[in-house]
């Protein structure tokens, strides 16, 4: 554990640490006289000072930079200070010209040793300069590859050996080893070069980089041998370099006997993946050999255990043998069937890309920055927000104009409020309608801001955003309540061009509605015409489905046929009045329906179930209508468009209802892209395609997929879903029933006001503070056992922690004063 | 010559509660409201537009009276903010301190005056057309000289209000509401008070005190009113008072001084009624309290005796009434919890109410079970927030917010220097220090007991919460910035719920539906109702761009063509047993 080396190294290394006591965080860069200075010096205590001239500008780069230094320094016990040379009282310290100042290390009153100026540039070199001094003893500055194998000699079955290469001291990187070495500098032999011969003769590549290994030489036994090396992987910062360090002191394998979900070790908390291999009693041997060498591969890159399946509670699926589970959360363990090694490491490799990019680009981040956008609509609402967008198309309300215009022409209001991202995200799509529509639509498309009109808003009832009215001379403003996109919206406003239902006045009208030719430019929208058939003096019926028509608006075509000659259409169709017939323009087909005593409500639904299809592709616009039936989905993935074939396989099944309960339907990767991030999730890797996968989505979550080594047929698919029906086949994955939790912890305002008042505001003891430092700590030490978050708490805990600590140091090392 | 410009006393109100039965015939009315100024046609505005059974009573032949005597000077000192640079009507009510509460927008003080500090000439006149254009059922020059108590089972609080007029009327009321202003003048007493004129009376005329020393008692509002008047033509002018001259913007109270004009400030246990956090009165049930009198809720702390305060605590009272009297429940809007966050940053951004109103009303979200849905109730009197279930007739079962707007524990104080160094806060980290007036936002699970109110830390406006927000201050009272206010509001009320309240576009929701068992709210309440939000081309880039969302299109492209490469052999095609996987592993370690 960290804090354990921490702490024994702290007090070898740094006997006292006052400094945090002394200086708040906003002390800047004390400036004292030289004789003050040297009095402030503490027997162990190291101190950098920077002497100058009173006179001298007093916001040089260097004083900038020292300033910025302060903090970090004092982190590390190490105090700052800026001396002031006055011409009466002048040390030796104090240079003869004003540009030869120099920087000296103090530890207590000795000198370490002094920095011309030129190599304290910036805060990074700073630090990197003034701990490499202090540590001159924990790391080895060596120029050849000798060095490198004696040091390497003597540590071999002792401990084990950090080496890197920096390109040059001072900077960022090599400020990284030495924070490093700091913490770690007692548990390992650290060993820095700046010589790029010496990374080649050991056999790197891509020697532009800095470079960290890890030299596996404790576990050395014969001096011959040599010790076995892992290459950090990540870019050279403190952070990683400490997450990199904590996962080569775990184990290199586990064991484990419990359920893979369930498992959670270092690696996990660090952003790795952990890797099972499933073992059986019989072949323990062999797998446990295998394991090691999958751990020994995936050093640095995941963690490894040895899954003994005979001792789970758990099922998994037959067989499987190796289980992948990934840092995230949410995401459910796969189980894979992989041939070798090496697709075990190209797994893992592949499903690693996220990671590594979200640890390269956050190293500088340190806390969880609760501050960073996580709402995707919010986001790219708020990037785009410069974009100008053709706004001209839509006349924008204000409340005179309001009543005017809805009553004056046919309009469409959009109702938004100019802060909200729903809204504004949105908007674009209703202006995308407007481009569509322009100059062809008798429709006026309006919209109001409702941040600035909201009584206009509240009048009209709408006190939630984004919302879509439509408003009609002599009709109920309809609300629209389909998908806020442009697809949808604009068939909403296409089909309600014409009345909901429409009535058609000849028999002659009537075969041109069915047959899709009297709203031709309409069809593309609805691919089904709904007729209802009634005698001129069936007035009720003909009300419930007028009311059924207007519930209908805008998302199907519907007619209302009520002549004395109507007896022909429902003679030429088998309908018995009253009736309704249902056109489907895609194949052509009239289907009639007795609609006797039905009441509107069963109306619409009559049509919205005929609405759906046999075997529809599935999209992200209509799952939701699918996702109702409540029923598994039997989906068939396709790169393009389905193959005619196994279409009729399907909608055989389902005509001769051998499908059971399940809703079948397709997906075409072409037209759904997201599709292979279903895959993905099912299967880790994209499989070849085609591909039937059955979805339990309403009760278990398990996924099954058809075996790909058969073909899709009829036969094949009846018996597969026989078996699956009877509880024979395993299913590749379970579905996460992850709660969707808050993605971030808020700030905690009331602890924060809690810590000012010197009394708690309930009247609670004052330890309340102090208790849940304690807990921090308690919480640190059983950190390995908890899943927690990744690298951004961790740091957070790091730095809480150091301060707990050092905050105990320092009372420790005040006592004997107090008793003074 | 003195003056005396203290001219506020303890209420006139003579209460007595002689029990002798009414005599003869007398007219029966729900609500009697004593007054015609400001507040009392405020409450008749809403109890007309209800539809109640009420009379108005005034003394006087016009409604307004007060203001057709004070101030002396004729010139208010409430803003008339016309242009604010918004076009929200209800923000607007922020800086429009004169207008009434009506549907009628007509009825709004910037068609009366252009002056920033109008002209009490055009408050009689509002007044008069306040009452004429709604038809409020006022009775004029009717002075109630009487008031007893009738008790009687049948009434709605157990006893009738008996009210006698000066011609000896009787009129019985089952609800008294007292809006009769505190218009007695504070009598000084003195040596040498016998030459101190009153504020009521004092001339205001400045030729009047042409080279005179003049000495005014008292240093609020009407002394600074008279002062100024005179300042051009007096030899001396000496302000005496028992408190500091206390100015509004330090203590962000509109009756300290504004501009160096205004002010009461004496002590108000004389001055006010004892009325409760509802306004009615200790005494008496059913006997309420509006107006100017009715500031002893929040005295010195916010705007309840002024009209841009009551018209909100008169409505207030109003929906409290509506819901004991007549079983209507305090109006509230219901909506799924995906927009939670917006509902509130919306109250925050232009509710008047709330922001005139700061401490005193505040709105209340009571969550339903699961969370998955809320009421949104408007300008509740905070202080009953204990009694809220039987006050409102609404249900707080399963966990509550508060919104409040307060200013910062540091800012306010008539020592403290407002301007002082690093008053403002830009953080969000560090919301909760923020010195002008922000909303505040308090969590609790339960509703709080009378108890828990009653003993509340010091300083504090409620009991302390299960958790509290901040929404850092801003200058323009703007709170909708995406990442500086929303999103820290976003957190704070996800981790109150414990939910995830980020919205999600209909593709995203698309694949939590296939490969997730659970839906966050946004999508459950709105995708999976046929309502998913759908993106755009452009907004997909950035949403690529910004790793938020992932482009898959291309992802199938890097797939491809790593299937492609020669040494793939499909892995996941070949189903092989656990044992082949084992022979496989071990050849490749003979090979290594």
């Amino acid at each position: 554990m960290m804090s354990s080396d921490f702490s024994v190294f702290s007090t070898e290394v740094f006997f006292v640490v006052i400094c945090i006591l002394y200086t708040s965080a906003e002390d800047p860069l004390p400036e004292l006289s030289p004789q003050k200075y040297f009095s402030t010096l503490q027997p162990g205590k190291a101190s950098l000072a920077y002497f100058c001239h009173a006179d001298s500008p007093s916001t040089s780069v260097v004083l900038e930079q020292l300033n910025e230094a302060v903090r970090p320094l004092q982190d590390y016990g190490i105090s700052v200070a800026k001396v002031n040379c006055a011409k009466e009282e002048t040390s030796r310290y104090c240079g003869k010209e004003k540009d030869l100042m120099k920087a000296y290390l103090f530890r207590g009153n000795i000198l370490l040793r002094d920095f011309p100026t030129d190599a304290l540039f910036d805060v990074n070199a700073i630090v990197a300069h003034v701990l490499f001094a202090l540590l001159f003893n924990e790391v080895k500055y060596i120029t050849t590859l000798e060095d490198l194998q004696n040091i390497e000699n003597t540590v071999k079955g002792k401990a084990n050996m950090i080496f890197s290469y920096v390109r040059a001291i001072g900077t960022p990187e090599h400020r990284a080893v030495m924070e490093a070495a700091f913490v770690y500098g007692t548990t390992y032999q650290f060993v820095l070069t700046t010589e790029i011969g010496l990374l080649e003769s050991i056999g790197s590549e891509e020697i532009e980089h800095a470079h960290l290994y890890f030299f596996h030489c404790k576990l050395v036994s014969d001096l011959t041998e040599r010790c076995r090396r892992t290459l950090m992987g990540q870019p050279l910062t403190t952070l990683n370099i400490h997450a990199f360090v904590k996962i080569m002191k775990a184990p290199l394998l586990t064991e484990v006997a419990e359920d893979p979900q369930q498992v959670s070790t270092v690696h996990l908390q660090l952003g790795l993946p952990l890797v099972f291999i499933v073992s059986q009693k019989a072949t323990y041997e062999a797998e446990r050999r295998t394991a090691e060498w999958v751990a020994w591969r995936l050093l640095g890159k995941a963690g490894v255990l040895l899954l003994l399946r005979d001792s789970l509670e758990v099922n998994i699926p037959q067989h499987t043998n190796v289980v992948f589970k990934r840092a995230e959360k949410e995401v459910p363990v796969e189980f894979l069937v992989l041939p070798d090694i090496d697709s075990i490491i190209s797994h893992v490799e592949n499903n690693m890309h996220i990671e590594e990019a979200v640890e390269s680009e956050d190293s500088d981040v340190e806390d969880p920055d609760m501050d960073i956008q996580d709402d995707e609509v919010a986001e790219t609402v708020y990037r785009d927000r410069k974009r100008p967008l053709p706004l001209e198309l839509t006349v924008e309300l204000t409340e005179e104009m309001f009543n005017r215009t809805v009553t004056a022409s046919d309009s469409i209001v959009l109702f938004y409020a100019g802060w909200q991202a729903v809204s504004m995200a949105f908007l674009q799509s209703y202006i995308d309608v407007a481009v569509k529509l322009k100059g062809m639509s008798a429709m006026l498309l309006t919209r109001i801001n409702c941040a600035d009109w909201s009584d206009v808003c509240t009048k009209q009832n709408v006190t939630e955003f984004p919302a879509v009215k439509m408003y009609k001379k002599g009709e109920n403003p309809v609300s629209y309540a389909g998908m806020l996109g442009t697809e949808d919206l604009l068939k909403f406003i296409q089909l309600n061009r014409i009345s909901c239902p429409v009535t058609i006045t000849s028999i002659q009208e009537a075969e041109e509605y069915l047959n899709g030719e009297l709203y031709e430019d309409l069809i593309t929208y609805s691919s089904l015409s709904v007729l209802g058939l009634f005698s001129p003096t069936m007035t009720t019926a003909k009300e419930d489905f007028t009311e059924a028509g207007n519930h209908l608006k805008g998302c199907v075509l519907t007619g209302i046929y009520s002549e004395e000659d109507v007896w022909i259409l429902a003679n030429k169709y088998a309908a018995a009045l009253p009736a309704l017939l249902l056109a489907r323009h895609k194949d052509g087909k009239i289907e009639s329906i007795p609609l006797a005593g039905t009441h509107a409500q069963d109306i619409v639904q009559i049509i919205t179930d005929a609405l759906r299809e046999a075997f529809p592709e599935i999209t992200v616009e209509n799952l939701p209508t699918y996702f109702r039936l409540q029923k598994p989905l039997l989906i068939l993935f396709s790169d393009g468009s389905v193959n005619p074939q196994y279409r009729k396989a399907i909608l055989t099944l389902a005509e001769e209802k051998r499908l059971g309960s399940f809703t079948p339907c397709w997906l075409n990767l072409k037209n759904t892209p997201v599709g292979r991030g279903i895959l993905q999730a099912y299967f880790g890797l994209l499989p070849p395609l085609p591909l039937v996968v059955l979805v339990n989505l309403h009760s278990s979550g398990q996924v099954f997929a058809f075996p790909s080594d058969q073909s899709i047929t009829e036969q094949n698919l009846a018996l597969w879903l026989k078996k699956l029906e009877a509880g024979l086949e395993n299913h590749i994955t379970i579905l996460s029933a992850q709660e969707w939790k808050p993605p971030l912890p808020a700030y905690d305002f009331l602890s924060m006001m809690d810590a000012t008042t010197t009394q708690h505001p309930t009247g609670k003891a004052p330890g309340c503070v102090k208790e849940t430092y304690a807990q921090e700590i308690e919480r640190e030490q059983h950190e390995d056992k908890r899943a927690i978050r990744k690298e951004p708490a961790e740091t957070l805990r790091i730095k809480h922690w150091n301060r707990n600590n050092w905050f105990k140091e320092t009372e420790k090392s005040l006592r004997p004063h107090k008793e003074l | 010559m003195g003056l005396s410009a203290a001219f506020w006393a303890p209420l006139g109100l003579l209460l007595s509660l002689a029990l002798h039965p009414a005599l003869g015939t007398h007219t029966h009315r729900d609500y009697c409201v004593l007054g015609a100024g400001p507040a009392g046609l405020q409450m008749a505005a809403f109890l007309h537009r209800a539809g109640r059974d009420y009379q108005v009573f005034e003394r006087a032949p016009a409604p307004g009276s007060f203001f057709t005597h004070y101030p002396r000077h004729r010139k208010l000192i409430s803003i008339n903010k016309r242009y604010t640079g918004r076009d929200n009507a209800e923000f607007n009510l922020r800086h429009d301190w004169n207008s009434l509460l009506s549907h009628d927008p007509w009825l709004l003080f910037r068609h009366y005056s252009r002056a920033y500090f109008p002209d009490a000439g055009d408050m009689v006149r509002y007044l008069r057309d306040f009452a004429n254009r709604l038809g409020l059922h006022v009775q004029y020059n009717t002075d109630i000289v009487h008031v007893t108590l009738e008790k009687d089972r049948r009434a709605w609080n157990g006893h009738y209000f008996i009210l006698t007029n000066q011609k000896g009327q009787v009129y019985q009321c089952s609800v008294l509401l007292v809006a009769t202003g505190l218009s007695v003048p504070n009598q000084v007493d003195f040596p040498g008070s016998e030459y101190a004129e009153g504020y009521e009376s004092v001339s205001v005329d400045p030729e009047d005190f042409v080279g005179q020393n003049v000495l005014i008692l008292g240093r609020g509002n009407s002394a600074f009113e008279t002062a100024e008047s005179i300042l051009g033509v007096t030899n001396f002018i000496h302000m005496l008072s028992r408190s500091r001259v206390r100015l509004s913007w330090a203590t962000h109270y509109v009756g300290d001084l504004r501009s160096l004009r205004l002010s009461s400030g004496s002590k108000f246990s004389k001055k006010y009624p004892l009325i409760r956090a509802s306004y009615e009165s200790k005494g008496s049930r059913g006997l309420f309290i509006l107006g100017t009198a009715s500031h002893s809720v929040d005295y010195r702390k916010s705007a309840g005796g002024f009209i841009h305060g009551f018209r909100y605590t008169v409505r207030a009272v109003h929906r409290l009434l509506e819901h004991r009297h007549h079983g209507i429940a305090w109006p509230c809007t219901e909506h799924p919890i995906t927009q939670l966050t917006n509902s509130i940053i919306r109250r925050v951004n232009e509710a008047s109410g709330l922001y005139q109103m700061f401490g005193v009303l505040a709105d209340v979200i009571l969550l339903k079970e699961n969370a998955t849905m809320f009421e949104y109730l408007e300008e509740f009197p905070m202080q009953m927030l204990a009694q809220l279930e039987t006050l409102t007739g609404r249900m707080a079962k399963h966990g509550l917010f508060i919104i409040n707007m307060e200013y910062g524990k540091n800012f306010s104080g008539p020592d403290k220097d407002v301007f002082f160094h690093d008053r403002s806060v830009g953080h969000t980290e560090d919301a909760w220090q923020s010195n002008f007036l922000h909303p505040v936002i308090y969590y609790y699970r339960h509703l709080p007991t009378e108890q828990e109110v009653r003993f509340r830390p010091a300083h504090w406006p409620l009991p302390r919460p299960t958790a509290i927000h901040h929404i850092v201050e801003d200058f323009l009272t703007d709170w909708t910035a995406p990442v500086g206010h929303i999103l820290p509001l976003r957190r704070f009320l996800e981790n109150c719920l414990d939910t995830d309240l980020r919205s999600f576009y209909a593709e995203s929701c698309f694949l939590f539906t296939l490969t997730r068992q659970k839906l966050p709210p946004f999508c459950q309440q709105g995708y999976l109702q046929m309502q998913g939000l759908v993106s755009t081309k452009s907004l997909r880039e950035h949403g690529v761009e910004s790793r938020l969302l992932r482009d898959y299109a291309t992802m199938g492209q890097v797939l491809e063509d790593s299937s492609q490469q020669p040494d793939d052999h499909e892995p996941v095609r070949h189903t092989l047993a656990t044992g082949h996987l084992i022979q496989s592993l071990d050849s490749n370690k003979e090979e290594l």
